[in-house]
């Protein structure tokens, strides 16, 4: 019986989960959007993936991606990793010569400067939302139309006017001048999606050496018109992978199989009864301390499983389990095209 | 009388002097807590919003003393060495909080040549603090506070950063400093003003998460006095500010003497004279072969620890990874 390996990646717009068996293929893998509920989410994609195991246990679960911990705790992760370091693993297994990841997501961009399989360097986009899915997403449905009507759109245009994409508030306001003035609907999509790679590329790809092949993952790699865009800016082109949109998880997933594939030590997971369990996080404040810090209690079958949000760690120390899966988080990633 | 210290900007340098002075004038202090939350806030809305975000939580911790001292000590930082300055919000820090604050009662910091505090303009503000005070007390307070800094700083040349020669000095057992063996073999230089470095809330406890993932930590104080003043390769001249020459030399000690595996630069959004020493140091790092990986941080009112532990890290990750790739 081939061993089974599973990737959650929980964003702040989607949750992905791959499952992988020991020969790095992809069995299954899905694409959710959190919608402010993440665990509810997770739980979700774990019952799909239940089928798609057909039952099986998993032999090891790795989570990602900015609510990692959480999921972490939840599922009982044996790896739990940033998710940059899962976008560029997810890419070298993908192109092993691949020298430029770019990544844009819903809430964040980033690249990674990958040379000789080795990732070199990396920037992410900071407070700013300019240039990301939601942006995108939100100037679509300003327009009225659907986020995949937009992409098609601006692969139409003759001639993509030019849009301040400084900044997403100059960038809205200047789409708005030249809708007033005339130009037609996919001129300006496409003269958004320019102004949204020149943005990224001056703002997250500022100073960095874009090198081809380049690899363009992340939910707004779906996007034809921002495809485009950096194909035309940067004169080369860019390789979308089949798997895009779920690149994290896979990465999580490449991860974990790379730690366990070998070894007979047992998986931290909590099992299949998961998707049946209520799970449920409520708020807390602390007031022991001038920080009042925000806690977050995370209930699993009605048990505490975890506290989160405490500076000094007196809380989130509380439950052995958070220490055990913190420290396997810290480890070093392994290169699975090496 | 009690008088309120507030602990912010150069409290992270100046704390043995500005509390052991007072001591010695037998004047009680009340020193503010560490920022919290609520100061940080109080800061946000009192400062005007152009001010960078170590000036507005100096507001904060300014209002955390308001009602709770009969006056408040104001520093400001005029110039620092023969023809350095400190920053401009820096020098009019004291005209900026005053209005707001009308007891506070400003003490110029100028250094001269030596980087020695002068007592001048202290000596004139003493009075509305110490009603009367002879010349003689005067100077022997200043005296024992210089041996107290002098200590502090001694300290920093044994390898303790400011932030561990304080608790020191305080008693507490901090751990002995030196080449301790950090089971992950990597080494960081955490590079940046004092008041983001040492102050816990702004850069969100980033000297704390580097030591739980067991990596080796540096700074720019514990590096010897000779290597703080080395000038910039190929810069032609002197950078303008003196703080950013001293991050800029650190960083250039970390690369080569003391070389580190990766270099955090913290800057503080909305800080002027950073924008520049942050670009001089990337460029410089993108022309130099072998230089340590560097990452930038930017600190503002926004900064969720989720996102800068991501950074934090990836940035981990790409040094072991790095390091690997270099042991074959």
């Amino acid at each position: 019986m081939p061993k089974l390996f599973l990737g959650i990646d929980v964003g702040s717009v989607s949750t992905n989960l791959v499952l992988l068996d020991e020969d790095r293929n992809v069995i299954d893998r899905i694409y959710l959007r959190t919608s402010g509920r993440p665990l509810q989410t997770v739980q979700e994609g774990l019952v799909r993936m239940k089928e798609a195991a057909g039952g099986e246990e998993i032999s090891g679960v790795a989570t990602t991606g900015s609510a990692r911990r959480l999921a972490g705790l939840l599922v009982g992760a044996d790896l739990i990793k940033n998710e940059i370091t899962t976008h560029a693993v997810a890419a070298l297994y993908y192109r092993p010569d691949v020298r430029t990841v770019i990544e844009i997501g819903g809430q964040d961009s980033k690249v990674i400067i990958i040379r000789d399989g080795i990732a070199l360097d990396f920037a992410m986009n900071t407070i700013c939302a300019a240039g990301t899915g939601s942006f995108l997403d939100q100037q679509a449905a300003r327009l009225g139309i659907s986020i995949e009507e937009f992409s098609e759109l601006a692969l139409t245009a003759d001639d993509p006017v030019a849009i301040a994409g400084r900044c997403a508030v100059f960038a809205e306001s200047d789409m708005i001048h030249k809708q007033q003035i005339g130009h037609p609907l996919k001129n300006i999509a496409a003269g958004l999606c320019e102004a949204l790679v020149k943005n990224y590329l001056n703002n997250v790809g500022k100073g960095k050496e874009i090198l081809p092949p380049v690899i363009f993952q992340g939910g707004v790699a779906a996007n034809l018109g921002i495809r485009r865009a950096f194909e035309k800016i940067l004169g080369y082109e860019v390789i979308t992978p089949e798997y895009y949109d779920v690149m994290g998880a896979l990465g999580a997933a490449l991860l974990v199989r790379e730690k366990f594939v070998n070894s007979g030590s047992p998986t931290a997971f909590v099992g299949w009864s998961l998707c049946e369990e209520e799970i449920s996080t409520t708020g807390e404040r602390c007031h022991d301390c001038a920080n009042n810090c925000e806690l977050a209690v995370l209930r699993r079958g009605g048990k505490i499983v975890a506290y989160f949000g405490d500076r000094c760690g007196k809380w989130s120390q509380r439950v052995p389990e958070a220490a055990a899966t913190q420290e396997v988080g810290s480890r070093a990633p392994a290169n699975p095209s090496a | 009388m009690l008088l309120g210290i507030p602990r912010s900007l150069f409290f992270f340098y100046y704390n043995p002097f500005w509390t052991s002075l007072w001591r010695e004038l037998e004047v009680e202090c009340l020193v503010s807590p560490p920022t919290t939350p609520a100061i940080l806030q109080q800061g946000l809305e009192l400062a005007l919003d152009e001010f960078c975000l170590p000036v507005k939580v100096h507001y904060g911790h300014l209002a955390y003393l308001e009602n709770r001292v009969d006056l408040i000590f104001s520093p400001a930082f005029g110039r620092w060495g023969k023809r350095g300055h400190f920053c401009p919000k820096l020098k009019a820090i004291h005209d900026l909080v005053k209005h707001r604050f009308p007891r506070s009662i400003e003490f110029w910091h100028d250094l001269d040549e030596k980087e020695i505090l002068q007592p001048g303009p202290w000596w004139k503000a003493i009075p509305s603090i110490v009603p009367g005070v002879k010349r003689k007390r005067f100077r022997a307070a200043w005296g024992e506070a210089c041996r107290q800094q002098a200590a502090f700083q001694q300290l920093w040349v044994a390898g303790y950063n400011p932030a561990e020669a304080a608790a020191r000095l305080g008693g507490e057992n901090a751990a002995e400093p030196g080449e301790p063996e950090h089971p992950s073999g990597l080494k960081i230089a955490v590079l940046g003003h004092p008041y983001l470095v040492y102050d816990e809330a702004l850069n969100q406890q980033i000297l704390a998460l580097l030591h739980t993932k067991n990596v080796g930590v540096y700074t720019k104080e514990t590096i010897p006095p000779s290597a703080r003043k080395k000038l910039w390769p190929s810069q032609g001249k002197e950078v303008f500010w003196p703080l950013g020459q001293e991050l800029l030399a650190a960083a250039l000690h970390y690369s080569t003497a003391e070389r580190v595996d990766g270099i955090i630069f913290l800057t503080a959004c909305l800080c002027g004279p950073d924008a520049i020493t942050g670009e001089l140091l990337e460029k410089y790092m993108a022309r130099t072969d072998a230089a340590p990986a560097l990452l930038n941080l930017t600190l503002d009112e926004h900064t969720g620890r989720a996102g800068l532990e991501t950074r934090v890290e990836a940035f981990i990750d790409l040094l072991h990874w790095r390091k690997k790739n270099a042991a074959v």
